[in-house]
């Protein structure tokens, strides 16, 4: 019993670190643009698709992830200005429904694109396991949390060093005030998109390689995970994001040890977290209803 | 101004009774014509196309019956209905066919939860009902006016039960099950067979179909040391479960259902699938017999395609119920159950249909075993 939750904690630690992932990009837009994109999940899904494409077209799988992380985070910057950009301003739920639809749209546009029939991706990363201290594990369990954390660090610098990342910061802590002393608040929405949707393809890329076969539907189940660990560490925190994502790892696995269904567990975590502590467990926004 | 308001009105009292009447002698000249067979089915939407293919098969079944001089005399028809999918708009529709169209039975052909709410209406009805798509074992001797051709989920579960005893002489197996009707069906069939024989579950855990990860559920059952791993569940979600025990270095053989018998399997999970058996389908329509042969000939000369193996159980089923048809001259009701339930012997395209005592056909399913990378056969 006690390597079994050795090994379901380790296995969140290593599921939950790519929660984050996609969690801070959740946060992020929410923070510059106060609404949830539920079309974050299908950026996943493409950086996936274009990296399996391209690796089946002999690129290297390295060069074939960053090409795959640079045409999506620019896909999610051209949304940004031809999608969400005109409705800056409106009410919570129309930005809200665009982005449900919008997930529909492309979701159906990858099965057009890529097919409907599931597309298998391993990689000598995830082919095979060793053994240590009776757990299991591949190179790709290893590496996962360490990309996540080099990619964290690098973010906090962007945001307290440089000056896009202030921008972004003062945008999502008041936008009308920003907009007054002169920030401006398009290029801090743009570079938001640019980065989550960037962060949100390595997401999926490590995903798809860690299950293996990708369906046009698997960013989405994954996403709407990544939502709840962005609730659940406090929407607009980046260590909340981290926190949220790698909580909601663990804590997964450990109740699926005693209850019947993962996603349960997951879904019972929102719900006591909207009812005990609704902004999350480091609070940045105030409750708001949406 | 009165006169002409009266006339008017005359006229309108005179048409509604002429369409009155035209309506009644319509509807009074309906029992003495055709045999009337009615046809449920998803004939839209995702599963549109394979519900095509069976309305296309049963109506090839009644064209053939229809030039071989029909029933008693009459002419068979097939009225069909979309069941859209969905349990209440079948119902409806079944209540409208019985009781507008006067149909005699029913082919149910669609999904299991669709023909379990119109197995209810037929038994309420008295109205025979076959299905040739559903294969939950819930459908089992739910009523009397139940019948079924193709083979219930309980029969593959049962045959690869008897093979995991007999031939690979496993003696504990773990299960790993999606959270659906059908794979939970497979399991509690399986843990049952494989029980009586001897044979001790380990331990069975699920999963959503939503699950990717599998990993907590995979070291909890290699735990309890079993022999085996029977896995039923949809094929993508089994080639995922393959890829990540291997990956686990989880040595332990596989066992899966008839959904894992596709190339699509072979081919996302393509080593980790080497050494797994499943339950081949019943029904081998690549490899077809004389009669499957002639079907399929048929089929595609009349509707430009190839049939596929629910198109051959709903040819089978009109065949069925046009032999029980012949021996009550026509009638429905509980005349025609009667004599349906004594259909013995007769030569299908998926065999010989002989229902036995819960009203099924019971078929054996050939195992299967995944070597180099192919589909073998289990002697």
């Amino acid at each position: 019993m006690g390597t079994l939750i050795l090994q379901a904690v380790l296995y969140g630690l290593v599921t939950g670190s790519v929660y984050a992932l996609v969690a801070l990009g959740y946060s992020l837009i929410f923070g510059v643009l106060r609404f949830i994109n539920f079309a974050h999940g299908e950026m996943m899904t493409l950086g996936a698709y274009v990296t399996i494409v391209l690796v089946s077209a002999n690129v290297p799988l390295l060069w074939a992830a960053l090409a795959a992380i640079v045409l999506v985070a620019l896909f999610g910057m051209a949304i940004e200005r031809v999608v969400y950009r005109p409705l800056r301003g409106m009410s919570g739920a129309a930005p809200l429904l665009t982005a449900i639809g919008l997930s529909v749209l492309l979701q159906n546009a990858m099965a057009l694109a890529f097919g409907n029939n599931p597309r298998a991706f391993s990689s000598s990363l995830s082919d095979t396991s060793v053994r240590l201290l009776g757990l299991s594990l591949t190179p790709l369990h290893v590496a996962i949390p360490l990309v996540v954390a080099a990619v964290m660090l690098v973010l906090l610098v962007v945001f307290k060093r440089t000056t896009i990342g202030r921008f972004v910061r003062a945008s999502a802590d008041n936008p009308q005030l920003a907009a007054a002393l002169g920030f401006d608040v398009n290029r801090a929405s743009s570079f938001t998109f640019l980065l989550s949707s960037g962060l949100a393809a390595l997401a999926g890329i490590m995903v798809a390689m860690d299950v293996h076969i990708m369906m046009p539907n698997t960013g989405f189940s994954f996403g709407i995970k990544a939502f709840i660990a962005t609730v659940l560490g406090g929407i607009g925190s980046i260590p909340g994001a981290v926190i949220g994502g790698l909580a909601l790892g663990v804590i997964e696995n450990l109740g699926f040890l005693a209850l019947p269904s993962k996603d349960a567990v997951a879904f019972i975590v929102l719900i006591l977290v909207l009812l005990i502590r609704p902004a999350g467990l480091l609070k940045v926004f105030p409750a708001e209803r949406v | 101004m009165a006169a002409g308001r009266q006339a008017k009105y005359l006229i309108g009292v005179v048409l509604v009774l002429a369409v009155a009447l035209v309506g009644l002698v319509l509807f009074r000249s309906r029992p003495t014509g055709e045999v009337r067979i009615g046809f449920m089915g998803p004939l839209t939407g995702e599963v549109g196309s394979i519900g095509m293919r069976m309305k296309n098969a049963a109506a090839l079944a009644v064209d053939e019956a229809n030039a071989t001089g029909g029933v008693a005399g009459r002419k068979l028809e097939l009225v069909s209905r979309d069941d859209l999918m969905d349990p209440k708009t079948a119902t409806a529709a079944l209540y409208g066919m019985i009781d507008a169209d006067k149909i005699a039975c029913v082919l149910g052909t669609g999904m299991s939860a669709i023909v379990t709410a119109e197995a209810s209406v037929a038994g309420e009805k008295k109205i025979p009902l076959v299905t040739s798509s559903a294969t939950a074992m819930a459908l089992t001797g739910m009523n009397p006016y139940v019948f079924r051709v193709i083979p219930s989920n309980y029969f593959q579960a049962a045959s690869l039960a008897k093979v995991a005893w007999q031939k690979y002489n496993f003696k504990r197996i773990a299960i790993l099950f999606m959270q659906d009707d059908y794979s939970k069906d497979l399991k509690d069939a399986f843990t049952k067979e494989y029980t009586a024989l001897g044979g001790v579950v380990t331990e069975a855990k699920g999963f959503e179909p939503t699950d990717t990860d599998f990993r907590v559920q995979l070291t909890a059952l290699a735990a309890t040391r079993p022999d085996a791993l029977f896995i039923p569940a949809q094929h993508v979600a089994t080639a995922r479960i393959l890829l990540r025990a291997r990956e686990m270095g989880l040595r332990f053989p596989f066992l899966a259902g008839e959904t894992a018998f596709t190339e699509e399997v072979l081919k996302n999970a393509g080593r980790a699938a080497e050494g797994m058996a499943v339950a081949g389908s019943a029904l081998d329509i690549k490899n077809p017999g004389a009669g499957l042969k002639k079907f399929t000939d048929d089929f595609k000369g009349k509707y430009g395609e190839d049939p596929d193996a629910y198109a051959a159980y709903t040819y089978d089923a009109t065949l069925a119920l046009i032999a029980a048809l012949k021996a009550t001259k026509g009638a429905g009701g509980v005349k025609l159950r009667d004599e349906l339930a004594k259909v013995s012997g007769v030569p299908g395209v998926t065999g010989t249909i002989t229902f036995d005592k819960n009203r099924e056909v019971p078929k054996d399913y050939q195992i299967i075993e995944v070597k180099a990378g192919k589909f073998v056969p289990v002697q």
